[in-house]
């Protein structure tokens, strides 16, 4: 079994479409992580170094996002760092307000990276 | 509020403009400023400032530069404000708000400290967020001057799509080292979602900005999941 960042944006969007603050943080938190693979294939395919083990996340960022990095590749990279900080507030301070509106933009957002990390690929 | 209300509002405002001149210019500008009109907005507060300039006119005209996210004008409307009227803490609130949208996180100390002496009593969350931002000028995690580069894009991205702001959240994580600077729109998710696109796109074009702020200051817009403002 495996899944592709696209089925997971998908539940992603499906959780968003729930009525409660557990949803939103779900979909938020999933629609992440849909976008932190799909960023992760393509830099795989810059070949450019990542972290097995530590801060995979910040890694795969400072990678896309490093002043050597194809300006495409610094683009994409500062888009999951947008949506990073979100879905860590979704998962971590759950004692603050996390509105629906948060999570359907960062879903909406997750959106537009899986769609430019496909046309960087292709 | 749409464009039939601001044209009746505009008319009622004229038909006042032999009663009360500075007024009409003050809703006036007001409604330029809604209508997202810089020039109009400026030209009318500077007709009503020339024949009042008292509170309720600087006040106005500083908040309608805000709406129209002239930022940095609209503090110094704001500062130019305060030292007629000091202890007016709706100006402090107003003027602390401008500080953090303009990056001038060091001019927010004294208005903090103006804010705690005007209403100890009284928590505002943005007052402890605006000292840890300048705390992290300091502690030159960051510069200025990269901030103000990186809020005038996300300014000139809004601007350029005529959509309108609704808040602004700005969080950090628990070291306090990175924050994130969170502009609400009345715009729908996925416009929100392409105007974040576009900045990300802009700051990835600077090396400089890339190198500071970098990922410490960063800026993003949310949308309105209510909003049927659509995607043009």
């Amino acid at each position: 079994m495996s899944v592709s960042p696209e089925v997971l944006l998908q539940a992603a969007a499906t959780l968003g479409l729930g009525n409660t603050e557990a949803d939103w943080r779900n979909a938020a938190s999933r629609a992440y992580y849909a976008a932190y693979h799909s960023c992760v294939s393509v830099a795989r395919d810059a070949r450019l170094p990542l972290a097995e083990t530590g801060s995979v996340h910040g890694t795969l960022i400072n990678a896309l996002t490093d002043r050597l990095s194809p300006t495409p590749l610094k683009g994409l990279g500062y888009m999951p760092e947008q949506c990073r900080q979100r879905r860590t507030a979704a998962d971590y301070r759950i004692h603050e307000d996390f509105p629906r509106r948060t999570a359907d933009t960062v879903v909406a957002d997750c959106r537009r990276i899986l769609g430019k990390a496909n046309s960087i690929r292709s | 509020m749409g464009e039939f209300a601001l044209e009746r509002i505009s008319r009622d405002a004229s038909a006042l403009m032999s009663a009360d001149p500075a007024g009409a210019h003050t809703v006036l500008g007001g409604i330029a400023a809604l209508r997202g009109d810089l020039d109009s907005c400026q030209e009318h507060y500077r007709i009503a400032l020339q024949i009042d300039g008292g509170f309720t006119h600087r006040f106005n005209y500083s908040v309608s530069l805000s709406h129209l996210e002239e930022n940095a004008e609209a503090l110094e409307v704001a500062y130019g404000a305060l030292e007629v009227y000091p202890d007016s803490l709706e100006l402090v609130d107003h003027a602390i708000t401008t500080v953090v949208d303009s990056g001038n996180f060091t001019r927010a100390r004294d208005l903090c400290d103006r804010w705690d002496a005007l209403s100890p009593e009284r928590a505002n969350p943005l007052v402890a967020r605006a000292r840890q931002l300048a705390a992290a000028i300091d502690a030159q995690l960051f510069g200025e001057q990269g901030v103000r580069e990186v809020l005038r894009i996300l300014s000139d991205v809004q601007r350029a799509e005529r959509v309108r702001t609704s808040n602004v959240a700005v969080s950090s994580d628990d070291a306090g080292g990175c924050f994130l600077y969170d502009r609400f729109l009345h715009a729908t998710p996925t416009l929100a979602a392409a105007l974040n696109e576009r900045v990300a796109q802009r700051i990835a074009n600077r090396s400089d900005l890339l190198a500071d702020p970098g990922l410490r200051f960063v800026v993003v817009f949310t949308g309105n999941t209510s909003s049927n403002v659509s995607i043009p």
